[in-house]
């Protein structure tokens, strides 16, 4: 859910230029949670524009971005269009909360290193619940029948919570928008997960890029259409992402 | 009468209080676009369906020099009007349309409107039909005592800040000419997507 919401919000940025452009597909802030009120941290409009400083790592990030998008259009596209022809979207959205609920354990662990023991709790309920008659974790059991909502953490914004700074932007080939922190954040959070305990490297490595293919091309056939459009309305569609991923990320780590 | 003097009291001195406060404002754009529909920009559409009358409620001027910064001294008045004119276009043809669309069938929670200063933030719970709820934050702006709406922030992301973070960027590594350009593509790209 998490997932396709970023993905709601990233394309709402960016097809809606200014914003007014409600979008139809908006089903990113469910979770009914009213936003910040007006403190000093927001823009005024009387307030001085900070003089545009590009990333340290730039010329990197614009490859990055070109080889991902290229990537997107000529490979992941095609395929998960083809996939979404043969899958119903019931079983694509049942495969998300599949590989959703075997993700557990970093969302477990750094709810706890925040402090955040509701969210801990919460994990730990949904994935007991969702493997069990959650069937696996293709039925989102959990929250449909008990209402536990996902507390969606990852170490980056661990990081963040302790006043770690986000470092410079970086895009990372077939991953996408981040920063040094970030992926720090995400080496972290990979040597969570439990399999890297008993099974070797190489196994590790295999069955990691099974999982993330899998994942990318679902992912991508549930927000085919959605994703189509926003090259045709950004002015900058580097900046925008960046924009958005920079503010989304300032955002779950203040909530 | 008297309401007669107060309205052009109001009129001449929105500054003494009688102009609307930001959840009016707020509350008005919303209501205008809901009653619009799919109809907005069409001939059969209500009457209060104008581009004109929902821009009375949103800070374009004033955007688009916060939108430019530093850029904004050096470009001159002829430009400055230009980059007016198209960020207008940009939004007449992004989105007007789609906002009254998706709103026409939604249903609104008013929630608090905080104020600091000229700066205000409204907040708007919306629930759609097929998108559940949504939650909406209208940045509004006070100017010579009239409250107008300069931002949205869907999920505590700004959209002026994005667009701004565009504009900043192709500024900084291109021109004004190539930006001017990719606003001419992308009102072009929508134009063509509508009659499509």
């Amino acid at each position: 859910m998490q997932k396709r919401r970023l993905g709601y919000v990233m394309v709402l940025c960016l097809v809606s230029a200014l914003g007014l452009g409600l979008h139809a597909p908006i089903a990113f802030a469910q979770n009914g949670a009213m936003q910040q009120g007006l403190d000093d941290s927001l823009d005024r409009l009387d307030s001085p524009t900070p003089v545009y400083e590009p990333s340290v790592f730039e010329p990197f990030n614009e490859k990055m971005f070109s080889f991902n998008i290229w990537m997107d259009e000529h490979i992941l596209r095609p395929v998960a269009r083809s996939y979404a022809g043969a899958v119903p979207e019931p079983a694509r959205l049942s495969v998300r909360r599949f590989f959703h609920n075997i993700g557990v354990v970093p969302r477990f662990a750094n709810s706890l290193f925040q402090l955040k023991l509701d969210g801990a709790a919460r994990e730990a309920g949904r994935f007991v619940i969702n493997t069990t008659i959650g069937g696996l974790g293709f039925f989102d059991v959990a929250k449909n029948k008990f209402g536990l909502e996902i507390s969606e953490e990852d170490f980056g914004q661990t990081l963040g919570k302790y006043g770690v700074g986000s470092g410079p932007y970086l895009v990372l080939p077939f991953i996408g928008p981040s920063t040094v922190r970030d992926a720090i954040g995400r080496v972290a959070d990979g040597a969570m997960d439990p399999k890297t305990y008993f099974l070797s490297a190489v196994e590790v490595t295999a069955t990691d890029a099974g999982t993330v293919v899998t994942n990318a091309v679902n992912e991508r056939s549930l927000n085919l259409e959605l994703f189509e459009s926003v090259d045709r309305y950004s002015l900058d569609m580097y900046s925008a992402v960046q924009d958005f991923y920079l503010q989304n990320r300032e955002r779950q780590i203040a909530e | 009468m008297v309401k007669t003097l107060l309205l052009v009291a109001g009129l001449l001195f929105p500054q003494l209080g009688w102009a609307d406060s930001p959840a009016e404002v707020t509350k008005r754009l919303i209501s205008t676009m809901q009653s619009c529909g799919q109809e907005f920009g069409l001939p059969s559409a209500p009457p209060q369906c104008t581009n004109e009358e929902i821009e009375k409620n949103l800070a374009i001027a004033q955007l688009s020099r916060w939108l430019m910064g530093p850029h904004w001294d050096t470009l001159g008045q002829e430009k400055q009007a230009d980059f007016i004119s198209l960020l207008t276009r940009l939004l007449r043809e992004l989105a007007y349309p789609r906002a009254s669309e998706f709103l026409a069938d939604t249903q609104f929670e008013y929630g608090d409107t905080h104020q600091q200063g000229n700066e205000a933030l409204t907040e708007v719970s919306v629930v759609n039909p097929d998108e559940g709820r949504v939650t909406i934050g209208f940045r509004l702006n006070q100017s010579e005592g009239v409250w107008k709406i300069w931002d949205v922030r869907l999920d505590g992301v700004s959209m002026a800040s994005n667009l701004r973070k565009q504009v900043q960027s192709l500024m900084s590594k291109q021109s004004y000419e190539e930006l001017v350009k990719r606003m001419q593509q992308t009102i072009a790209n929508a134009k063509t997507d509508e009659a499509g």
